[in-house]
């Protein structure tokens, strides 16, 4: 059973991957009783079925298997901006990219924009 | 010298030969290796402090994490399934400092739990234990 990668994943440097690195494009094969493992990266979103028997065990759409890779770069995009578990809703939908060194959220792209402060009225500013 | 925030630290599990990060973990408690000691008192010792000495060996202990559990995550099933057939698994863990300095480990064994409660979300709790030692960023040895 084989599958292939999708995007780059790292593994153990070996002489076919120097750097460890496994390009997307690259494909995987499992031994027989490790078999699960191929369709298990296809269900994670890390790779689409390389032959028949991938495809049939995995039995995913085209659909599933694009919310099931959006969903895996999601989680890592996650991991890489280090946002707290409770903080992910907010993450995922764009309200907040990350934290400043006080702990406070750094507002994202569909953030609301902060309300400046209002101008002290003055009688100048009524005419 | 530093102090690294935990938070963006990642364990993932080796899966046909690339690493696969483990969803939602909130917590990891890193293994706690040990180098074997034996007790090398000899009756014919004058002091009252009991000596050791090294063995050689070193016992790579346990590594443990916590998560939040989704039964229907694939990701998930891929620890499950390390219980429905048992079987050696390598695993890394990156840290989150510049570098990405990582441990990585061989698990022999396999332990999966996890706690409902009122209060909180579904949680697992996984706990590998290491076959050797990790291999650590100053170059050690998993042999």
């Amino acid at each position: 059973m084989q599958c292939r990668l999708i995007r780059d994943m790292t593994g153990d440097a070996d002489s076919d991957f120097p750097t460890g690195v496994r390009p997307a494009g690259t494909i995987l094969a499992s031994p027989p009783h490790r078999a699960i493992h191929i369709v298990l990266l296809v269900e994670m979103g890390c790779a689409e079925p390389a032959d028949e028997d991938c495809r049939k065990a995995a039995n995913m759409s085209p659909e599933r298997m694009r919310l099931a890779q959006e969903a895996y770069e999601r989680m890592q995009q996650r991991i890489a901006a280090a946002i707290d578990p409770d903080d992910w809703p907010a993450f995922d939908a764009g309200l907040m990219i990350g934290y400043r060194p006080d702990g406070s959220c750094i507002p994202g792209p569909n953030a609301e924009p902060e309300e400046s402060e209002s101008p002290l009225w003055t009688p100048e500013s009524y005419e | 010298m530093a102090k690294i925030k935990c938070k963006g630290t990642a364990i993932a599990q080796k899966l046909a030969s690339v690493y696969t990060t483990v969803a939602q973990v909130i917590s990891i408690d890193l293994p706690e290796a040990e180098s074997e000691t034996y007790e090398s008192d000899t009756l014919d010792n004058t002091d009252a402090g009991i000596p050791y000495d090294a063995t050689g060996r070193s016992e790579g202990g346990s590594c443990g994490f916590e998560f939040f559990y989704d039964p229907a995550l694939a990701g998930h099933k891929a620890l499950t399934e390390l219980i429905r057939v048992p079987q050696d698994e390598d695993w890394r863990i990156t840290f989150a400092d510049d570098e990405a300095s990582t441990w990585s480990f061989t698990g022999a064994g396999f332990t999966l739990g996890g706690t409902v409660a009122l209060n909180s979300g579904l949680k697992g709790s996984a706990k590998i234990k290491l076959d050797g030692i990790p291999t650590y960023p100053s170059g050690g040895s998993a042999d």
